[in-house]
C-alpha cells in the first residue's frame, strides 16, 4: 500500500508542475507525459525531493546562460535558488525566444528571453500560490512566497513547492500574471555562483566531444583543401587497409573515414588521396586587390540605410550631396582601413554525433543553433522535421562557428551510411582552422567633412567585403548586408549627414558570423575614423568623443567613467600611450581605454580599463567575466589574428601559427559596471569591438604612427604571444 | 597489441597500437572524457595530464612511451571525497566560461605547484602556456594564487 502511495506521489510530483511558452508568448501546461518521461519540453519541473529542474532554452557556450536564464524563472517564481538544478535544451518549439527563434547568437540570450521567462516564473508562482491557498482554505492574497516556501500569513502554516506542485499542475494556466518590479528582485542583479562551473572543474561536463553511446563509431574527415573546391575522385585503398576502418564516405567537398576509434579514423583519412576541382584559387594579395578595387567603385555598390523613421528607411545623403559637403568643408579627413579573415578557433574542435535510419535521425552536438536543424536535416534526409531530434551538449566555445550547420549535415550523411549506428564526426584542429566560416577580410574608406569647431558635417564610409548573408529571406536585396555594414557609422555620435554603402565582393570563401559580427570590424573602422578626425581637429580623443556623444547620456557616462579609471589626464612616460574607444550596441554601452608601451617597434598591452553599461546586469560578476573575455578575444585578433590564403589554401593550421593571447600576453584588465535603467542589454559580444581601435589609438599616442590595418603585426609592429 | 598504463592509481591493460597518442588511450580506451582534445599537436594544452608529476600534453606523446608511469587526469584530482584545492579555487574565482580548456589548465597548474608552491606572476606567465579562447586568464591567475595559499596553509 505504501509502495503504491510512494509511486503515485512520485508520478504526480515528477509530472509535477510543468510549464512551457507557446508561440506568441502564451504560457501553457507542458505535456505531462513528456515531463514524466524525462523529455525536456517544459521549462520547470518541481520534483518530489524539493529540487526544481529548470531548462535553459539557450546554448551554453561559456556565457553562463545555463545559470542566468533559469535564474530569471527562479526570481519570478520565488524559488530557492540553492534547490534549482539546470538542464540543457535540445531543439524544441517550447523554447522559442520572444521573436520565435531558438538559437544562441547576437548576444540576445538574456534580452530575447527576459520577458518570456519572467512570465513562466510568475505563472508558476501564481499557480503554486493558488494550490496552496486552496490547501490552507484561505484567499490567495493571504499566501506569501519566499525561497520555495508558501506561507499562510494568518496562521503561519507553511507548504513547500513540492507539496502542492501536483495540485498546481491541475489548475488552469492564468492568462495574466503580475511581474515583479526590478527593485523587488532578490536574485537578479546579485552574484550567485554559476551552476555550470562545478562540473566544468571536475571534468564531468559533457561537451559535444564527450558523448558516449552504445556501439558508437567515430569518423574523421578531410575537406578539399582549396576554398570552394569540390571532390572529383579519391583513392581510399590504403585507408581501407588500416586497422579498425569500417567505411569510407565521399561527400561533395570532403571524404570521411568511419572507424572503431577516432584515432584510427584520423590515421586512415590521412592516407586517402583526393582529386578535386576548384575554379578559383586566390591568394591573400589577390583578395586584397579585389577589396581595394571595390573601394574604388568597381563591382556591385549597394547603399545601406542610416536609420529608420517609423517604417521608412532613411538613406542619408546622396553621393552628390556628400561630395558637395566634402568639397566645401573647411577641413576634411580621408583614410582607408583594413582587417583580415579571422577563424573562430573554438577550443573544442568541430564535432557532431548522429544516428540515422530510414525513419528517424538523432543528433547530439555542441550547437548554438537549434530551431533550424530539424527542418534542414529533415530535408537533407527526406524525413519530416519531427523525425529529427537534436540533443545539445555544452559547447567548448562557439563565437558564431557553432551556429553553422555544415558539420551536422556531414555527420548525418556519414551516419546514414552505417544505418542505426551512432557515429561521432570529429574534425582535426587543422580541418577546423582551414574550413571555418571566417570573419571576412574587409577594407573601408571613410571621408568626413568637418567644420573648424569640430562638427562632423558629413561622413561617407564604404566597406568592401564578401557578404555573410544571402538576400531573401535574410536581407533586403536593394541594400548591402547588415551583417557586414551595420554600425559602420555609429548612431551615437552627432553628425549632420551620413552615407554608408558596401562594395560587395564575390569570393569562394566561406564567411560567417564571428563574435560581435559586423562590429568585429566596424568597431575598429568607425572608432579609428573618429580618432583620425580628432587628430585632424587637434582634439583629445576622449574629450572629442564625449562632445560628439552628448545626446546619449549612457555613452557619455561610460566614457567619463573609463577616463577616470584610466587616469586619462595623468601623463605617461615616453613610449607609452593611451587610446580610447566606445561601443554602442545590443542595448549596451562599452567604453575602453588601452594603455600600451612601444619599445623599438615592439608593442606591449599594459592595461585595459572598461566601463560597461548593460542596464541591469543579472549576474554582475559573470558580466565582468564576459567583458574580460571579450577584451582578450578582441585583443587576439588585434595583435596577431589573421587567416591567409595561398592558391586558395588556408595557411594556418593550429594555435602554433594562429596565435591567440596567452597568460603571458594578457594585460591587467579592470572592468567597472555602471547600472542604468535601460532594461537589460546584451553582454557576450559588446566587450569585443572597442579594444582594437583603443589599442591602435594608444600606439599612435605612443609613437605618432597611425595603425589602420589589423592585425598590428601587419602595420609594422611586433608583439609577443 | 596492448599497453600497460597506470591512470589515477589504477593499472589498465589497453588494447591499442602503442603509437596511439596517450590522449586517445585515456579518452576512448578508458572512457575518461575529462581530458580534452584541442589541437592534436601539443599547441594548446587542453589535453594536459600529469605523468610522474610533470605536466605533459597527452595528444603529443605515444601511449607506449608512458607505460608504467603514474598518470593523473582531472578525474584523479579530488582528494578524500572532496574537490582538490585547485578545483575549489577555480570555483571560488568563477574561472570557467565554456570550460573546455580548464581540466588541462588545472592539471598544468597542479604540476607547476608541485615544483613552485608559491609562484610569482612572472612564473605563472612563463609556466602556464595553455590556451583559453574565452579569455579566463585573469581569473586563472587569481585562482592559482588562491590555490597556492590554500595548499601551503
Amino acid at each position: 500500500m505504501s509502495a503504491v502511495k510512494t509511486d503515485r506521489r512520485r508520478f504526480l510530483a515528477g509530472a509535477g508542475l510543468a510549464l512551457a511558452v507557446m508561440a506568441g508568448g502564451r504560457v501553457a501546461h507542458a505535456s505531462t507525459s513528456a515531463a514524466g518521461s524525462g523529455k525536456l519540453s517544459a521549462y520547470i519541473e518541481v520534483q518530489p525531493d524539493g529540487r526544481i529542474a529548470i531548462t535553459t532554452p539557450a546554448a551554453e557556450m561559456g556565457q553562463g546562460i545555463a545559470s542566468s536564464l533559469p535564474k530569471i524563472i527562479a526570481e519570478e517564481m520565488d524559488a530557492d535558488w540553492s534547490q534549482v538544478t539546470i538542464r540543457l535544451s535540445g531543439a524544441d518549439k517550447a523554447f522559442a525566444n520572444s521573436f520565435g527563434r531558438q538559437r544562441s547568437a547576437n548576444s540576445d540570450g538574456v534580452t530575447s528571453y527576459f520577458e518570456p521567462l519572467r512570465k513562466v516564473g510568475a505563472t508558476a508562482r501564481q499557480m503554486l500560490v493558488a494550490a496552496a491557498a486552496a490547501r490552507f482554505g484561505v484567499p490567495v492574497e493571504q499566501v506569501d512566497v519566499a525561497k520555495s516556501v508558501l506561507t499562510d500569513r494568518a496562521s503561519g502554516r507553511t507548504l513547500a513547492f513540492a507539496d502542492v506542485a501536483a495540485d498546481a499542475a491541475k489548475l488552469p494556466v492564468p492568462d495574466e500574471v503580475k511581474l515583479k518590479a526590478f527593485s523587488d528582485f532578490t536574485l537578479l542583479g546579485k552574484d550567485t555562483p554559476r551552476k555550470d562551473i562545478p562540473p566544468k572543474v571536475t571534468g564531468e561536463a559533457v561537451y559535444g566531444m564527450d558523448v558516449v553511446l552504445p556501439g558508437m563509431l567515430y569518423a574523421a574527415i578531410a575537406h578539399v583543401p582549396v576554398a570552394g573546391g569540390t571532390l572529383k575522385s579519391l583513392d581510399a585503398d590504403a585507408a581501407l587497409a588500416k586497422p579498425g576502418v569500417r567505411k569510407v564516405v565521399a561527400l561533395d567537398e570532403a571524404v570521411a573515414v568511419v572507424a572503431d576509434t577516432y584515432w584510427q579514423a584520423q590515421q586512415a583519412v590521412d592516407a586517402v588521396t583526393m582529386d578535386f576541382e576548384a575554379d578559383v584559387r586566390l591568394g591573400t594579395e589577390a583578395i586584397r586587390d579585389k577589396l581595394r578595387k571595390g573601394l574604388d567603385g568597381e563591382g556591385k555598390i549597394l547603399p545601406f540605410p542610416t536609420g529608420m523613421e517609423g517604417r521608412e528607411f532613411i538613406m542619408g545623403l546622396s553621393d552628390a550631396e556628400f561630395e558637395e559637403a566634402f568639397a566645401n568643408a573647411p577641413r576634411t579627413m580621408s583614410a582607408d582601413y583594413e582587417v583580415p579573415y579571422l577563424a573562430h578557433a573554438t577550443m573544442e574542435p568541430i564535432c557532431a554525433t548522429a544516428q540515422v535510419d530510414a525513419s528517424a535521425c538523432t543528433i547530439w552536438a555542441p550547437m548554438q543553433s537549434a530551431d533550424t536543424i530539424p527542418p534542414e536535416i529533415g530535408e537533407l534526409l527526406g524525413l519530416a522535421p519531427e523525425k529529427v531530434t537534436l540533443h545539445r551538449t555544452y559547447l567548448g566555445g562557439g563565437f558564431g562557428r557553432k551556429n553553422e550547420r555544415d558539420f551536422v549535415r556531414e555527420a548525418v550523411l556519414i551516419a546514414r551510411d552505417v544505418p542505426g549506428v551512432p557515429v561521432m564526426l570529429v574534425w582535426s584542429r587543422e580541418q577546423d582552422m582551414r574550413h571555418d566560416y571566417y570573419r571576412p577580410a574587409c577594407m573601408v574608406r571613410t571621408r568626413a567633412a568637418l567644420s573648424d569647431d569640430g562638427a562632423i558635417l558629413a561622413m561617407h564610409s564604404r566597406i568592401a567585403a564578401q557578404p555573410l548573408t544571402v538576400p531573401s529571406p535574410y536581407r533586403l536585396p536593394q541594400f548591402g548586408d547588415g551583417s557586414i555594414v551595420g554600425g559602420l557609422i555609429p548612431q551615437v555620435y552627432a553628425m549632420e549627414g551620413r552615407r554608408m554603402d558596401t562594395a560587395e565582393i564575390d569570393l569562394p570563401i566561406r564567411a560567417g558570423y564571428w563574435r560581435s559580427v559586423s562590429m568585429s570590424q566596424n568597431g575598429f573602422f568607425a572608432e579609428s575614423a573618429i580618432d583620425d578626425i580628432a587628430r585632424e581637429l587637434g582634439r583629445d580623443p576622449l574629450e572629442y568623443r564625449i562632445a560628439l556623444a552628448k545626446d546619449d547620456a549612457r555613452s557619455v557616462s561610460v566614457l567619463k567613467r573609463v577616463g577616470e579609471m584610466a587616469g586619462w589626464d595623468t601623463p605617461l612616460d615616453a613610449g607609452r600611450g593611451r587610446g580610447v574607444a566606445l561601443l554602442e550596441g545590443w542595448n549596451t554601452r562599452c567604453a575602453q581605454v588601452v594603455e600600451a608601451s612601444v619599445t623599438d617597434g615592439f608593442v606591449k598591452v599594459e592595461r585595459v580599463f572598461c566601463a560597461f553599461d548593460c542596464g541591469l546586469a543579472l549576474e554582475p560578476d559573470n558580466v565582468k567575466a564576459q567583458v574580460e573575455g571579450g577584451i582578450i578575444f578582441g585583443l587576439s585578433a588585434a595583435l596577431f589574428g589573421q587567416i591567409e590564403f595561398v592558391d586558395g589554401v588556408v595557411q594556418e593550421s593550429s594555435f602554433a601559427d594562429y596565435p591567440v593571447v596567452s597568460m603571458a600576453s594578457t594585460p591587467e584588465i579592470t572592468v567597472d559596471l555602471i547600472h542604468s535603467d535601460a532594461g537589460v542589454g546584451g553582454v557576450g559580444e559588446a566587450g569585443v569591438p572597442p579594444v582594437a581601435p583603443a589599442l591602435a589609438s594608444a600606439i599612435f599616442a605612443a609613437t605618432g604612427t597611425p595603425v589602420r590595418r589589423l592585425p598590428i603585426i601587419k602595420s609594422g609592429f611586433e608583439v609577443a604571444v | 597489441m596492448s599497453v600497460q598504463i597506470t591512470v589515477n592509481g589504477t593499472d589498465h591493460e589497453v588494447d591499442l597500437d602503442p603509437q596511439t597518442p596517450l590522449l586517445w588511450a585515456i579518452r576512448d580506451a578508458l572512457g575518461l572524457k575529462g581530458t580534452k582534445f584541442g589541437c592534436g599537436v601539443g599547441s594548446c594544452g587542453a589535453c594536459t595530464v600529469e605523468v610522474d608529476g610533470m605536466a605533459l600534453r597527452s595528444c603529443a606523446i605515444a601511449t607506449g612511451d608512458v607505460a608504467g608511469m603514474a598518470i593523473t587526469t582531472i578525474e584523479g584530482m579530488p582528494q578524500g571525497g572532496g574537490l582538490h584545492p585547485i578545483q575549489q579555487a577555480w570555483i571560488d574565482e568563477q574561472v570557467p566560461q565554456c570550460g573546455y580548456c580548464q581540466p588541462g589548465m588545472i592539471m598544468a597548474v597542479s604540476a607547476m605547484l608541485k615544483e613552485t608552491p608559491e609562484p610569482s606572476d612572472a612564473q605563472i606567465s612563463e609556466q602556464i602556456t595553455n590556451v583559453c579562447r574565452c579569455g579566463t586568464y585573469p581569473r586563472i591567475r587569481k585562482a592559482i594564487h588562491r590555490a597556492a595559499k590554500a595548499m601551503s596553509a
